[in-house]
């Protein structure tokens, strides 16, 4: 197993049942992703990048294949050390931001930090909160900010504990243009500031300049 | 704590809505269970006879033997008795002292009043019939016990002929003196059980006693009273098991409205590293605060609702029944829980994530 990478994914295969019929959503993958590094996963809808993230992180089970990440196989663990794995090395952007509603902006980013048992979960979470531009904003509740405003939130639960992979799920797919590229530059540099490594799956190629690599999928397969 | 307040929070009317399922089913589930259980005790009364008892125990009665008796399981009521054996005519009946403290007899008078000296007497419809006696005749009684002379008793009442009306002459302790020896008036335990003892398990408790008691069976109607209780408890226990059900039917429908709603959430939150048995326990506590609701709104309103129905329950014994059954009442709402919750928390993240979940 190599240190240096971040994540390693190597023989993934995943295969679905529509009905009766088996659908191959990935066939026999092998990735890598290192510390520090942005990946950006393109390709069409239904090409298997999600379910290539989602079994990346720790999420869904392969039939086949292994996932190391910092060099512990991520499916050898149960349940309970999976989820601890998860909120000590992970930090996920989705594409609804799913902030909790009843939560301000300050406590949504406190969430990893209490997971972890931070000693200034508040100091933490403000900070970042500061550094994404939600300074003045903390207390408010996402349905009082915009959707560029909650993704920013959503981006600052992610890399408050700075974990060692963000994997992002279509961050911008619920944003407009100008908000987009925004969010898109803040993931860049944070991953950049932390040393993380992040595998971003996104349809648009518009930000193909902002990624140290670009790896394309069709069919279940990388090109 | 903020996980709990999301849980409680995100669904307001439909946690409402939980509320108040499980405030109108608890009262049902007591309200319901304590009129039939009044119900079946009333038929069951209505289904005895004029000698509502069980038991006929004689012996010589001290505090230490009456407690111990009225301690049995089973036992619905007792009373001491004063009678004696008498003729009247060609008659062998019983007169019997009336009774001074709490009596499961029905004494209703039809005429006259009851007898208050040691020469009056009452005596029933059928013999003031039969031999065509009046208020103020005066009849001898003579004892079965002693081969006395007749003694002159002046009716002062006639007891009323209704079905369940005592048949048997009533007078004075002192009236009864006057035919045997006060030594000779040994007082009978007249026992009544509750309908759903076991007859021949209580006798052997009542011989297990000792003391010389003399026991004796006189429950000629007790099969029927036990066999109508026996039906009506199932009907209970029916019932209850229907309430039971529909309760934690429309409450894992409304979790799970809940929950399906907040799914992609909690999906979210499990993928960030949130154990399954912190998304687990601020449901639990919704529900355990949602029967605390229930239970504090059900202990102030269920007392008069029962008055306005009509419940002869008193307060106590109805808070009683409340404070029993909310115990079932939690363990099915938490069983609910626990059961959609698992359908959440053991479904794969990806899973929860699509929106056609």
């Amino acid at each position: 197993m190599e240190q240096a990478n971040a994540v390693m994914g190597k023989g993934i295969s995943r295969t679905f049942l529509m009905g009766e019929t088996p659908v191959r959503a990935l066939h026999q993958i092998n990735i890598t992703v290192d510390a520090g590094e942005l990946v950006m996963l393109l390709g069409p809808s239904g090409s298997g990048k999600t379910t290539l993230l989602h079994t990346l992180s720790g999420l869904e089970k392969p039939d086949q294949g292994e996932v190391w990440v910092d060099g512990v196989s991520i499916y050898t663990l149960n349940d309970w050390k999976l989820s601890k794995f998860r909120s000590q090395c992970f930090g996920f952007v989705f594409q609804s931001f799913n902030l909790l509603p009843t939560l301000s902006a300050l406590e949504n980013v406190q969430i990893p930090l209490r997971l972890l048992g931070s000693k200034q979960p508040v100091k933490q979470a403000t900070e970042i909160l500061t550094r994404v531009g939600l300074g003045e904003r903390i207390h408010h509740k996402p349905g009082q900010l915009s959707g560029g405003e909650q993704q920013r939130v959503a981006v600052a639960r992610a890399l408050v504990a700075k974990p060692r992979i963000v994997f992002a799920d279509e961050p911008t797919g619920n944003l407009d243009s100008h908000t987009s590229h925004e969010i898109m530059a803040l993931i860049r540099e944070l991953v950049s500031e932390n040393n993380s490594a992040c595998l971003m799956v996104t349809h648009n190629q518009e930000f193909s300049s902002l990624a140290d690599r670009i790896l394309h999928m069709r069919d279940g397969e990388l090109l | 704590m903020r996980l709990f307040q999301w849980n409680m929070l995100r669904s307001r009317v439909q946690l409402v809505i939980m509320a108040l399922a499980v405030l109108g089913s608890l009262s049902s589930y007591v309200l319901l269970g304590t009129a039939l259980s009044e119900m079946s005790v009333q038929v069951m009364d209505a289904m005895r006879s004029e000698w509502p008892y069980d038991f006929e125990v004689q012996g010589w009665f001290d505090q230490d033997l009456e407690h111990q008796i009225t301690t049995l399981p089973g036992l619905n009521h007792i009373e001491i008795v004063t009678m004696t054996d008498i003729f009247f005519y060609s008659e062998s009946l019983r007169l019997l002292a009336i009774p001074e403290q709490e009596t499961a007899l029905v004494m209703e008078l039809q005429e006259g009043t009851m007898a208050s000296t040691a020469d009056e007497i009452v005596i029933p419809a059928a013999l003031a019939q039969g031999y065509g006696i009046r208020v103020g005749d005066v009849i001898s009684i003579q004892s079965s016990k002693t081969v006395n002379q007749p003694v002159p008793f002046t009716v002062s009442g006639i007891l009323s002929g209704k079905t369940g009306v005592l048949l048997h002459p009533l007078s004075s302790y002192e009236g009864l003196s006057r035919l045997v020896t006060a030594d000779r008036l040994t007082p009978s335990a007249l026992l009544q059980l509750d309908g759903r003892t076991n007859l021949i398990s209580f006798q052997k408790k009542l011989e297990n006693i000792g003391r010389g008691l003399a026991i004796k069976a006189i429950a000629e109607e007790y099969s029927d009273a036990q066999a109508n209780l026996t039906l009506s408890d199932s009907l209970v226990t029916g019932l209850r098991g229907l309430i039971l059900a529909i309760t934690a039917l429309s409450l894992a429908v409304l979790l799970y409205m809940t929950q399906r709603s907040g799914s992609y959430q909690v999906g979210v939150l499990r993928a960030i590293g949130l154990p399954r048995p912190w998304l687990l326990l601020p449901a639990f506590m919704q529900t355990l605060l949602i029967f605390i609701f229930g239970y504090g709104t059900a202990y102030l309103s269920l007392p008069a609702i029962a008055t306005a129905i009509g419940l002869e329950s008193n307060r106590a014994a109805l808070l009683q029944h409340l404070s029993a059954d909310i115990w079932i009442f939690l363990g099915v709402g938490l069983f609910s829980t626990l059961v959609v919750q698992i359908q959440f928390l053991f479904t794969s993240v990806p899973r929860l994530f699509k929106e056609a979940w």
